[in-house]
C-alpha cells in the first residue's frame, strides 16, 4: 500500500468524512422528526409536535445521539398518533353534542372569563372609565351594536390616540358582553368574548383563530377541539386589543391573518391608534368605527370632583377646569391616562395639585404632561392601591360623618 | 369514551416531575428527569393533556429569533390536586409496586355538559 496515499486517507479523507457524517446525522435526524410529526394526524397537532419535536432534538448534544433520539420519535408514532386520536374522538363526543349543549357551553364559559375580565379591569384602571360621561356612552353603544348585530356581523374598530381608555374599554366590553348577556339564557347567536392582546401576538406563527384557541385553553378547561369548533361556529367574538402595537415586521402577516378572519362568521373587535388604524383598518372591511374623543374639561372637573367631594386641595383646579376650558391645564387632562397620572401623583394628602394653576411654571399643554411624568416616575410606580386605598379610608370617614349628624 | 385511561409507572413518574419546582418543564426534560424515555413521555403528557391535569405553552420568545420554540408543561389546578392523591396513595409508603394499573377520573367534564 502506498504510504502517501494512506496518509491522506487518514489525515484529510476520514477526518472530512467524518464532519460530513455528523452534519449528515443531525439533518436526517431533523428529517425523521419532521416525518413523524407529521404522522400526527390533524394539522394543529401536525404542526405543534414539529416545533415541540425539533426544539428538543435541539437540545441533545453530540453529532450521533440525535440521529438516535430521532428514531426514538420515528419508534412513537403509533403510541401518540393512537393517544391523540382517542383524544379527538372524545373531544368531537362534546363538540357534536346538540345545539343545547353548546349554548350551556358558552353561557359557562362567559360567566368564568367575565367575572375575571371585570377584575382584570378593575386591577387595571384605578380610574373608573365609567365615571367619564364620554366613555360610559360609548361602552353602551358600542356594545349595544355588537349585541344587536344580526346576519353577516360587521367588523368595530375602536380608535383612539395614547392613554385614551382603549384598553381598558376593551377589557370592560369584553366582560360586559360576557356578565350582560350570561344574564340572559344564552341562544344560538350569543358569542363569547375573548380579549387577547395583540402586542405579543406573532402573526407569522398563529392565527387569530389559534390566539383564540390558547387563550381559552389556558384560562379554562374545555378540549382544544371543541374551542376550535367554537371559533369555527362563529361562537366567539375575538377582541384584538392594540392592533398599532404589532411589530413593524409582523405588519403583513396581521394584515393577512385579519383577512383570514374575516371569513369567519363573527366579528372582530379592534382598539388601534389612529395613524395605525389608516394602514392597517382598510382589512377590516365595512367596519364601524368609534373614534374614542378627547374628554371634555367639564368631564374631567366632574370627575376630579366625585373623586373628592371632601378634599379642599382639588377645589381651584376643579374651578378652573370648569372656568376656563381653553387652559393649559384644562387641555392636557383630555385623556383618562392623564386624569390618573394627575390623581397619582397628588394622592398623599401633603401635595397640592393647585401648584398647576401657575401659569409661570406651565404655561403649556406639553409643561404639565412633562410635570405630571415626571412627578409619576419620581414615585416610581403609580401605586394604584395606594390611591384605591385613600379613596376607600375617605369614603368611611364620609360616612361616620353622616352617621355622626 | 369509555376506557379511562390506565395510571402505569411512567405515568406516576411525569406526574411526580411535574409536580416538582421546576417551571420550565418540556418533553426531554421530564423524559431525563423521570428516567424514561421519550417515547412514551409525550404520549403520557398528551394524554395528561387531554385529561385536563396538564397544561402546555410555547416558551416565550417571537418567530425564529432562536429556532425552534419548547413547549413548557405544568399541572392544572385538577391535575396537582389529582396528582398529589394519586401519588400520596400510589407512592405515599414506597412500598407498594411499580407495576400494575390505576384508574383516573376525567376532571372537568361535568362543565363541558
Amino acid at each position: 500500500v502506498n504510504p502517501v496515499l494512506l496518509f491522506l486517507l487518514c489525515a484529510v479523507v476520514l477526518p472530512l468524512l467524518l464532519a460530513e457524517f455528523g452534519d449528515w446525522c443531525r439533518w436526517l435526524a431533523e428529517r425523521l422528526v419532521c416525518w413523524s410529526a407529521r404522522r400526527l394526524g390533524d394539522p394543529e397537532a401536525c404542526e405543534r409536535y414539529q416545533e415541540e419535536y425539533l426544539a428538543n432534538l435541539d437540545r441533545v448534544p453530540g453529532k450521533v445521539s440525535p440521529l438516535l433520539a430521532a428514531v426514538g420519535y420515528v419508534l412513537m408514532v403509533p403510541r401518540m398518533r393512537w393517544t391523540l386520536r382517542a383524544g379527538r374522538r372524545a373531544a368531537v363526543g362534546v363538540a357534536g353534542r346538540s345545539a343545547d349543549d353548546r349554548d350551556g357551553l358558552i353561557e359557562r364559559l362567559r360567566r368564568q372569563t367575565g367575572a375575571a375580565m371585570a377584575a382584570a379591569a378593575s386591577e387595571r384602571i384605578g380610574i373608573d372609565l365609567r365615571l367619564l360621561p364620554e366613555r360610559k356612552q360609548m361602552l353602551a353603544t358600542v356594545s349595544t351594536a355588537i349585541s344587536r348585530s344580526t346576519g353577516w356581523p360587521a367588523h368595530v374598530a375602536l380608535v383612539g390616540p395614547e392613554g385614551s381608555g382603549k384598553t381598558t374599554l376593551a377589557m370592560l366590553l369584553a366582560s360586559d358582553l360576557a356578565l350582560g348577556i350570561a344574564t340572559r339564557p344564552a341562544t344560538r347567536e350569543s358569542r363569547l368574548p375573548v380579549f387577547l392582546p395583540a402586542a405579543t401576538w406573532d402573526p407569522t406563527r398563529s392565527t387569530i383563530r389559534d390566539l383564540i384557541i390558547d387563550r381559552l385553553a389556558h384560562d379554562t378547561d374545555v378540549p382544544r377541539a371543541v374551542l376550535g369548533d367554537l371559533v369555527d361556529r362563529g361562537r366567539v367574538l375575538p377582541i384584538l386589543d392594540g392592533l398599532d402595537e404589532v411589530r413593524p415586521q409582523f405588519r403583513a402577516a396581521a394584515a393577512a391573518a385579519i383577512d383570514q378572519q374575516s371569513s369567519f362568521p363573527a366579528p372582530l373587535v379592534v382598539t388601534c391608534r389612529p395613524s395605525d388604524y389608516a394602514v392597517l383598518g382598510s382589512h377590516l372591511r365595512d367596519a364601524q368605527v368609534f373614534a374614542l374623543i378627547p374628554l371634555r374639561p367639564t368631564a374631567a372637573a366632574a370627575f376630579l370632583q366625585g373623586q373628592a367631594t371632601d378634599d379642599p386641595r382639588w377645589s381651584p383646579l376643579v374651578d378652573t377646569l370648569i372656568a376656563d376650558p381653553g387652559s393649559p391645564l384644562a387641555l392636557a387632562l383630555c385623556t383618562p391616562l392623564k386624569l390618573r397620572l394627575l390623581t397619582a401623583v397628588y394622592a398623599d394628602p401633603r401635595t397640592q395639585p393647585g401648584e398647576l394653576l401657575d401659569r409661570a411654571r406651565f404655561p403649556t399643554v406639553r409643561s404639565v404632561d412633562a410635570h405630571l411624568l415626571q412627578q409619576v416616575t419620581a414615585l416610581g410606580r403609580i401605586d394604584l392601591n395606594r390611591a384605591r386605598r385613600v379613596r376607600a379610608a375617605r369614603r368611611w370617614a364620609r360616612r361616620r360623618r353622616s352617621e355622626g349628624d | 369514551m369509555t376506557g379511562l385511561p390506565r395510571v402505569t409507572a411512567a405515568t406516576l413518574d411525569v406526574l411526580e416531575v411535574l409536580l416538582g419546582p421546576d417551571d420550565e418543564l418540556y418533553g426531554l426534560k421530564i423524559a431525563k428527569a423521570s428516567g424514561r424515555p421519550t417515547g412514551s413521555v409525550f404520549p403520557i403528557l398528551a394524554r395528561l393533556e387531554q385529561l385536563g391535569w396538564a397544561v402546555s405553552a410555547w416558551e416565550d420568545g417571537s418567530a425564529g429569533d432562536r429556532g425552534p420554540r419548547r413547549r413548557f408543561y405544568r399541572l392544572s389546578p385538577d391535575g396537582l390536586a389529582g396528582a398529589r392523591a394519586l401519588l400520596a396513595e400510589r407512592r405515599g409508603g414506597r412500598a407498594i409496586e411499580r407495576s400494575g394499573t390505576w384508574r383516573i377520573g376525567r376532571p372537568g367534564t361535568e362543565g363541558a355538559r
